[in-house]
């Protein structure tokens, strides 16, 4: 976990880029810090490497203090990708990717088998690529390499600064795509920069958005599209962009009410009997105050098909949740990603409100796509 | 026809001189280069790295004046400081040699592409493993091309080192003035030639060999 702990940024032409920041980017997740140009994405980012020093406050690394870590290890241990492509021109694909376990003395055989499993994982076939020279590459292809250049050497953190804005539509699409499929295998924690917001919703995990060296929101894609903290957020996601999100589908449309819901103290048999009436798989456990308990699955009920159990004997714990006002397109996704088949509703105020399956909402979205769209959407 | 078959005779008694005017021809421009390169190249290093402007124009400004003296001229004025021969002829080539060793060498480290600095700064390349495996390699085709032209003019120019005193193919051509013979001055003219060709030759295979495209 990366921590800015009141951290501000004085330029030596007396610039304040950076006011008063505070941030946490927690591990394992994607973290996109977002903002018009000159905001101070970058100088947040480059603070993290210490490629730019923070002139005031702190910024922690698993509770250390970076600016007692020596520069150089500390930027070896974490993967870097920048905008322009960086890859040397005079080195080949494999060198490149080599590059910092080389600086770290890696064995040539490790380093050999550390390139080609690589290359494989962006769709780069070894045999063909590791000898070629970045020029030799695609635009497109030239970024994967950035970015397993960067994997190259295991760092649990990597910042990537605008890393894909300069290729065209279709590679930057499929770069997305690529990265997201990554890292749920590569779980890494992931500091990315960009002023796309389309970019930030789709591969985010948690949208910080900043104005003028200060961080005006920072939530979910789903939080701040629902939530825009102000007008300069409105304004900077897009009205268009905010219309089509709020015209969208959202989880509460399709979950299953009060019939997905049982209390923790019912009986076994009478739960059974419910989920059957209403041809449920899944039921949510909630109690007396709409807090979730937990969940229950048909499976769960046939192992345990005792006539004096509760169903708080034997429910399970519950993961993953969604808010409402969730699109029914996020919530697929969540549910994919962690494969699940089912998810409570959460309303901030009102507690649990029911339960969204992944059948009911397959038949819902089938029902919405083979609609005519609304507006030309 | 007579006269190629005199001018074989010639080669024939004279061979033993014009190989030791040619070696030491050869040895004075390339020892001058050498040291060009010796110090050029690690001043135009450091010059490309630092930040004090003053140091910057206060050498450029120097050697550029170097350069703008008439050969014969710098040749002269080193007489009274070094006196004739081998020692105030090569100081003079040398201090030739240096600008354009100096300004590629500049020029290559300063032409690389920052962003690709950055990405090795980013990585964890300390400031030497920077400058050698990054720097040097992508500024390498500048270089080569200063040592390039700077031999091929040295080579060349080094046939005025004989006026004082220092030998080399300059000499033969001096004698073949002094005794009006033409095959001295003839001969004299084509080693230093083909001398030149052949080091711009030479140079032009190590910098495709070793540049990367
Ligand atoms: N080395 C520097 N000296 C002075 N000002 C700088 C320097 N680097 C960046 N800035 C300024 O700081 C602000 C933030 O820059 P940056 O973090 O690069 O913005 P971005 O959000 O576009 O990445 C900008 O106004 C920029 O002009
Ligand atoms: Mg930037």
């Amino acid at each position: 976990m990366i921590r800015l702990e009141g951290v501000q940024k004085v330029y030596e032409d007396g610039f304040k880029a950076l006011k008063n920041i505070n941030i946490e980017f927690k591990r394992g997740e994607i973290s996109v810090l977002i903002g018009p140009s000159g905001c101070g994405k970058t100088t947040t980012m480059k603070l993290l490497n210490r490629l730019i020093e923070h002139t005031e406050g702190k910024v922690l690394i698993d509770g250390k203090d970076i600016s007692t870590i020596d520069p150089i290890d500390l930027r070896r241990s974490i993967g870097y990708v920048i905008q322009h492509i960086g890859l040397f021109p005079h080195m080949s694909i494999k060198e490149n990717v080599a590059a910092v376990p080389k600086l770290l003395k890696w064995d040539t055989e490790r380093i050999e088998k550390r390139v080609t499993e690589l290359l494989n994982m962006v769709g780069l076939d070894p045999d063909t690529y590791k000898d070629r020279r970045p020029s030799e590459l695609s635009g497109g292809q030239q970024q994967r390499v950035g970015v397993i250049r960067a994997l190259a050497a295991e760092p649990s953190i990597i910042l990537m600064d605008e890393p894909f804005s300069a290729l065209d539509p279709i590679s930057r699409e499929q770069l997305q795509d690529e990265l997201v499929r990554l890292q749920k295998e590569i779980q890494k924690t992931i500091i990315f920069v960009t002023h796309d917001m389309d970019e930030a919703i789709k591969i985010a995990d948690q949208i910080i958005l900043m104005k003028d060296g200060e961080v005006v929101q920072q939530g979910t894609p789903v939080q701040i599209l629902q939530n825009p903290a102000n007008e300069f957020v409105e304004e900077f996601i897009g009205k268009e962009r905010l219309q089509k999100y709020r015209s969208m589908p959202t989880v509460e449309e399709f979950m299953e009410k009060r019939s997905a819901i049982v209390s923790p103290d019912m009986p076994l048999p009478k739960a059974m009997k419910q989920m059957e009436e209403h041809h449920l798989d899944t039921m949510i456990v909630v109690d007396g105050y709409r807090q979730v308990k937990g969940q229950l699955s048909i499976f769960q009920m046939f192992n345990n098909n005792d006539a004096n159990k509760l169903v708080v004997d034997v429910m399970k714990p519950v993961k993953y949740r969604v808010q409402t006002g969730t699109p029914l397109e996020d919530a697929l996704t969540l549910m994919s990603q962690h494969d699940v088949h089912a998810l409570p509703v959460i309303d901030k105020k009102l507690g649990c409100l029911g339960l969204i399956t992944k059948n009911r909402m397959i038949e819902g979205m089938a029902r919405i796509y083979s609609m005519p769209r609304k507006e030309g959407a | 026809m007579e006269w190629i078959t005199d001018y074989f005779q010639f080669l024939a008694e004279r061979y033993p001189d014009i190989l030791k005017y040619t070696v030491e021809h050869l040895l004075m421009s390339i020892g001058s280069v050498v040291l060009g390169i010796v110090i050029a190249i690690p001043l135009g290093i450091y010059l490309s790295k630092t930040e004090k402007k003053l140091v910057n124009s206060f050498a450029f400004t120097i050697v550029n004046v170097f350069q703008t003296i008439p050969t014969i001229a710098l040749l002269a004025i080193m007489i009274p400081f070094l006196g004739i021969g081998l020692k105030p002829a090569m100081t003079a080539l040398f201090l030739y040699s240096l600008l354009p060793l100096l300004r590629n060498t500049y020029t290559g480290i300063k032409s690389v592409d920052p962003k690709i600095i950055e990405a090795a700064r980013g990585m964890g390349y300390n400031s030497l493993q920077q400058l050698f495996r990054v720097e040097l390699p992508l500024a390498f085709p500048y270089i080569i091309s200063g040592i390039r032209v700077t031999t091929v003019y040295i080579i060349s120019w080094t046939t005025l080192a004989a006026v004082i005193g220092a030998g080399g193919l300059g000499g033969l051509i001096l004698s073949g003035l002094g005794f009006n013979s033409k095959p001295l001055i003839f001969t004299g003219t084509i080693m230093a030639i083909v001398i030149a060709v052949l080091a711009d030759h030479l140079i032009g295979r190590v910098e495709k060999r070793l540049s990367y495209k």
